[in-house]
């Protein structure tokens, strides 16, 4: 569903990321890992359209992403990227609602098929005790939640997360992946994520994409990859050890 | 329920307040009494009548374009007035006047065009900074700078030219409300009415922007098409309101700040809100500068600035509080 075909990224003279490709099929999770600075989040907003590539293409649905109008890219595609702070005070039920965006026209006003959807991705994302708060007053894994439920409503197929458990504490962070591993399982959300937690990538059961200076340094399914792998990938001798929970699994010691 | 009595509360406020600054003054009548002299009747229908309606509207307008600045710059301190862009609104009528153009183009519409272009070019350089820059510091601290640049400049075209255009340029280094005839709300009218309505068919558009560009992109906005027209919009608004009464700094500032924490920025009423309360704020100043030292009148850009300036150190103090 999703095409990613040697992508080029450079700013002036500095190539940030170059001769990228992958595919994402339905109902996979693609993790994208790699030290700060290795072109990750480049990467996303190129897949996203958020910027055009230098070189290569996009293709979502067999049709170049840069051939989208954004509105109906929104209808298949949503990409979360990291925001820190809020500064207007919005309810949880409006950043909900604001996903029903692409289906709007623009005076009319809410209709009940977006309430259902709205109600629907509060539900899941376990928020609709909170949908009169304003997002100012949330937590940092209650306003991630919040996010993703935004997301969700847009009905898209594929959501790309650029760092979502970032500054969060442990049980908020586990909270968020319960919830992407939900949402995959449950619902066939397909997931691009873009995280340092690599124990919590491998129990999600990804495909891995190692990134080092802009370029894939390895393709990995999750019992594959290897303590070379990251070694070299974050050029750095981890500890290792075998995950509980998993067979043929490897486990990053801090 | 409550909303219905804020919302008739605030339009019985209006109506008294709009009312009672058109017979408070100098030349003082009750509402008992009825006018009494006909030189009272014509200060108030010929003086003091349009300008009590241009305050209101002026406010309005005000008002609105910083909401619409503070959302799309994410920060309560920016504001086309903080930004600039009012600065740049003056510059450009201050060029209109020193070039001779108002022989040229008649002032009703020939000045609002200079305004306008000051006002526009100065948010391209402000928004070009914040594209650059995720730091809003750099941004407002542009602002800053080219208000200076701007000033100065004003200050050198008066020090230049002719007494007679040196007292007229007083008018655009602080706002001032004296001398508004119904003229101006020829072209007041139909700028605020269509303003006021491309903003709130934006409404949806701003909250998403102010949460971030790339959030607003994600669910289908074009930031770049919206972010443009809104530039031009309050450069239309700004500019408009600098031709006729100069930069009136602050109303901008705090009352879309003060409902957005009483309403929330997603209320149906927050918009319409902001412009009726900015127009009462700037109304209420403008009769208070009227007669606080009257007979003469005080521009009312003092005032405003007055109580702005103060609420400014209030926003810092509760800005640096938060951030402890």
């Amino acid at each position: 569903m999703l095409e990613i075909k040697n992508i080029g990224y450079s700013v002036g003279e500095k190539e940030i990321i170059k001769g990228i490709s992958f595919s994402v099929n339905d109902g996979d999770i693609v993790s994208i890992i790699g030290s700060n600075g290795s072109g990750k989040s480049t990467l996303m907003k190129v897949i996203s359209n958020m910027v055009k590539a230098k070189s290569g293409e996009v293709i979502l649905f067999n049709k170049r992403v840069a051939d989208y109008k954004r509105i109906d890219i929104a209808k298949v595609m949503s990409y979360l990227s990291q925001i820190n702070d809020v500064f207007i005070n919005l309810t949880v039920e409006s950043v909900v609602l604001s996903g029903r965006y692409p289906y709007f026209s623009r005076l009319s006003s809410v209709k009940k098929t977006d309430m259902d959807i709205v109600e629907k991705m509060m539900d899941l994302t376990n928020i609709t005790d909170m949908r009169h708060r304003k997002i100012s007053s949330l937590s940092g894994g209650e306003r991630q939640r919040v996010f993703i439920a935004s997301s969700l409503a847009q009905e898209a197929k594929i959501i790309l997360l650029d760092e979502p458990t970032v500054y969060l504490d442990p049980r908020s962070n586990q909270e968020i992946f319960d919830l992407l591993k939900k949402l995959n399982k449950d619902e066939g959300i397909t997931i691009v994520i873009v995280s340092h937690d690599i124990n919590n990538l491998l129990l999600l059961n990804s495909r891995f994409i190692g990134l080092r200076d802009g370029k894939i340094l390895f393709k990995r399914e999750s019992n594959q990859i290897t303590d070379e792998d990251l070694n070299d990938l974050y050029e750095y001798k981890f500890s290792y050890i075998q995950h509980p929970k998993l067979i043929n699994n490897i486990q990053l010691l801090p | 329920m409550r909303l219905y009595i804020t919302l008739l509360l605030t339009l019985i406020i209006s109506v008294l307040v709009l009312l009672s600054a058109v017979f408070i003054g100098s030349d003082y009548s009750s509402l008992v009494d009825g006018i009494t002299s006909e030189q009272l009747r014509s200060i108030i229908i010929n003086v003091r009548l349009p300008r009590v309606i241009a305050s209101f509207f002026i406010g309005g307008i005000l008002a609105l374009g910083g909401l619409v600045f503070q959302s799309l710059f994410r920060n309560p301190l920016a504001t086309p007035y903080t930004l600039g862009s009012a600065s740049g609104a003056s510059f450009g009528a201050a060029l209109y006047y020193a070039l001779g153009m108002n022989s040229i183009f008649p002032t009703l519409f020939g000045a609002p065009i200079f305004t306008f272009l000051g006002a526009f070019l100065t948010v391209i350089v402000v928004s070009l900074v914040s594209r650059a820059s995720r730091d809003n510091n750099i941004v407002l601290l542009m602002g800053v700078a080219l208000s200076f640049i701007f000033s100065s400049l004003i200050m050198f075209i008066q020090y230049v030219t002719d007494l007679h255009l040196s007292q007229q340029l007083l008018r655009f280094t602080f706002g001032a409300m004296d001398g508004i005839s119904y003229s101006h709300l020829i072209l007041l009218f139909p700028v605020c009415a269509i303003t006021f309505f491309i903003i709130v068919s934006f409404r949806r558009e701003i909250n998403m922007i102010s949460i971030s560009d790339e959030f607003a992109s994600s669910r289908g906005v074009n930031v770049d098409n919206i972010k443009i027209t809104l530039y031009i919009v309050v450069s239309i608004m700004i500019g408009t309101v600098v031709s006729i009464a100069g930069p009136i700094g602050f109303v901008g500032m705090m009352i879309p700040h003060i409902m957005r924490s009483f309403l929330g920025s997603d209320s149906k009423y927050f918009i319409y809100m902001t412009f009726v309360v900015g127009g009462l704020f700037l109304t209420i100043c403008d009769t208070v500068s009227r007669i606080i030292i009257s007979p003469i009148q005080l521009p009312v850009g003092i005032v405003t600035s007055m109580i702005g300036g103060t609420f400014f150190i209030f926003l810092l103090i509760n800005n640096i509080r938060r951030s402890n």
